[in-house]
């Protein structure tokens, strides 16, 4: 013998409204469904649970009554459930943001976070996912939304660009009244790329700084990077084009300005397209807007 | 919120056994179908509850929270349909009666129509490994219980119980071409030299943590070896073909008719254990069947019955009895 909870919702209306009309409409359901479910209740049990008249009238046989007593600690037990599934929903569900630790500590995943953090749907809490095992983290329902300058490919993922990562210049002189820094400074100094997260992208990306007019630059890994702006002996002389850090010990004569050329590192961010919270697809799109909204902003203030 | 009570039990089970293979092999479903059942209850609530690891699965927080409801709804759905199966059965006039795997039970299973009323018909199941005996019945899952019993064992409040039978002491038996036993000057210890071959906890309730406890206080030994038979006729044939000794208690030649066999028999501790092993009908106390008690009744006439032409034929094979070696 077996009963599913939407039987019993089913049967407890029935019993209640002791009609297959009024039964459906108290289910917000139709009146051929409740009797479909009824019938299958009743094949179940092997006994009739109410005589029909034509009217619609179902009059409840001695074996429901019975089974009316006997259910009600099943009710309040699915109720019970379905009540801690809600509270769960009440207090927040925890959203894992999982990223590479370089696009951690961005502007740009701050102010991201800063959009998210007053969803009262949600709570965040944070995952670092190195780019090679974004996939199978992903998959494995270690983190929820993953942030990585690829995108994850993949029939069971959905993928969004969201507005990309600008580019500024870390340099260790302090250019003369000069806020943004163009192609034709960088072309005359000595400087490097920092490839923040897969080679072949930063190769394009420098690529396309050098044919702006850029001079010529090296690549240089983040971590080289870090540790030339921290103050290290390292073979980068004076400046370094990279995403801005939000955080590092650096030394206090480097100094940050906006690269004015048309290159920058791209953003995705991917999901299971299965995953159980169904507002993710939202939140992306709220994301997308609040970054847009912030680079608009940043860009009009430069100009 | 959807639920539904097959991923309900699936999420239970993967959650208890950490295994995607193992869940399906005990709901008798593919591995997919597993996940897809756990997938399905994810997006029903909305919420994460595994978290999938290399080296298996993990609760998340939520889910472990899930668990323990999701548990009861289950324990409750099982008690429902429980008690709705007997509502039936009192509604069809049957009986489900569970007869234990002992000799006497398999006999009375062989007479099911000799017990059974003519306004009602009588389900027989034996026990199950799933469920014992005593719970089976408070659940109402069975409407009564015949079944041995040692020392009491099976006195629960919430269930009346009638014997059938009682006998005293505890018997002995061997095969006679492994072990060379002394019948006159039978010592119980050197019994506890060899394996010894005992009813097992669901057979006769009480039994075996009673001799072990008995063994230890009296002799300060265990033997080195136990082997528990949930059957009495398997029981009788691991010990005759001389796998251990067999110590089971009460009148066990005539029970398990052993005369005829070659075994060597002894009978002890008639005195400190007078009426140790009972054979009952345990019963519901708020049973108010009459079908069922009737059924009872009937029963245990068909049983004195059965059993008088049996100790009739067994009479006539000589008993051996011993002195009780120590007193406790």
């Amino acid at each position: 013998m077996h009963f599913e909870p939407q039987q019993l919702k089913v049967f407890t209306a029935l019993m209640h409204e002791r009609s297959v009309g009024r039964a459906a409409v108290e289910l917000r359901t139709s009146a051929s469904n409740v009797r479909r479910i009824w019938a299958s209740l009743e094949e179940e049990l092997g006994e009739s649970l109410f005589d029909a008249s034509e009217r619609g009238h179902a009059a409840p046989t001695k074996a429901a009554e019975r089974l009316e007593r006997e259910i009600t600690s099943l009710l309040t037990e699915v109720r019970r459930f379905e009540d801690s599934v809600r509270s769960i929903h009440r207090t927040g569900r925890v959203l894992r943001l999982g990223a590479d630790r370089n696009v951690f500590n961005t502007s740009h995943f701050g102010h991201l976070f800063n959009t998210l953090r007053h969803d009262p749907r949600f709570r965040i809490s944070f995952v670092e996912v190195s780019s090679s095992e974004g996939r199978s983290s992903l998959e494995a329902g270690a983190c929820d939304l993953l942030f990585a300058i690829e995108g994850t490919p993949g029939r069971r993922f959905e993928t969004r660009d969201l507005p990309s990562l600008p580019l500024d210049v870390a340099c260790m002189r302090r250019p003369e009244d000069e806020t943004d820094i163009g192609a034709a400074t960088l072309a005359e100094w000595n400087w490097a790329l920092a490839t923040f997260s897969s080679p072949s992208l930063a190769r394009d990306t420098l690529r396309k700084i050098q044919r702006c007019g850029g001079g010529s630059g090296q690549m240089c890994s983040q971590h080289e990077f870090l540790r030339w702006a921290e103050g290290f002996s390292s073979p980068i002389s004076d400046a370094v084009v990279c995403i801005r850090p939000v955080s590092f010990r650096r030394l206090p004569r480097v100094s940050f300005h906006p690269l004015n050329v048309e290159a920058s590192y791209p953003l995705h961010v991917s999901y299971l397209r299965q995953h159980p919270f169904e507002f993710l697809e939202t939140i992306v799109q709220q994301m997308d807007r609040a970054l847009k909204d912030s680079t608009h902003g940043s860009r009009s203030a430069q100009s | 919120m959807d639920l539904d009570l097959p991923s309900l039990e699936t999420f239970v089970q993967l959650a208890a056994c950490g295994s995607f293979s193992e869940t399906a092999r005990a709901q008798g479903i593919s591995q997919p179908a597993v996940s897809l059942r756990i997938a399905k209850l994810e997006s029903a609530v909305g919420l994460r509850l595994f978290i999938r690891k290399p080296d298996g699965i993990e609760l998340t927080r939520d889910g472990n929270q899930l668990v323990t409801v999701a548990r009861q709804v289950l324990q409750e759905h099982e008690s429902l349909c429980a008690r709705m199966n007997h509502f039936l059965r009192e509604s069809r006039g049957i009986v489900r009666a569970c007869l234990d795997s002992s000799m006497a039970g398999n006999l009375l299973a062989a007479h099911v129509e000799d017990f059974e009323l003519e306004k009602g018909s009588v389900e027989v199941v034996r026990p199950t490994s799933v469920t014992t005996w005593d719970r089976a019945l408070l659940e109402q899952q069975v409407d009564f219980v015949v079944t041995c019993s040692f020392l009491h064992a099976g006195s629960i409040t919430g269930l009346r119980r009638f014997d059938l039978e009682t006998q005293r002491g505890i018997t002995i038996a061997w095969n006679r071409s492994y072990f060379d036993f002394d019948i006159a000057g039978f010592n119980f210890p050197e019994a506890l030299r060899s394996t010894i071959i005992v009813p097992s906890e669901r057979l006769i309730p009480g039994y075996r943590p009673f001799l072990e406890k008995w063994c230890m206080d009296s002799y300060g030994v265990l033997p080195p070896d136990v082997l528990s038979f949930d059957d009495e006729e398997m029981a009788r044939d691991a010990c005759s073909v001389g796998l251990g000794v067999m110590v089971v208690p009460g009148d066990a030649e005539a029970r398990l008719e052993l005369e005829g066999s070659g075994l060597g028999v002894v009978k002890t501790f008639e005195f400190l254990l007078p009426d140790a092993y009972s054979y009952s009908i345990f019963l519901r106390v708020e049973e108010r069947n009459q079908l069922v008690l009737r059924t009872a009744l009937r029963l245990s006439e068909v049983f004195r019955r059965l059993f008088q032409t049996k100790t009739a034929r067994t009479t006539n094979g000589k008993k051996i009895e011993a002195e009780d070696s120590k007193p406790v």
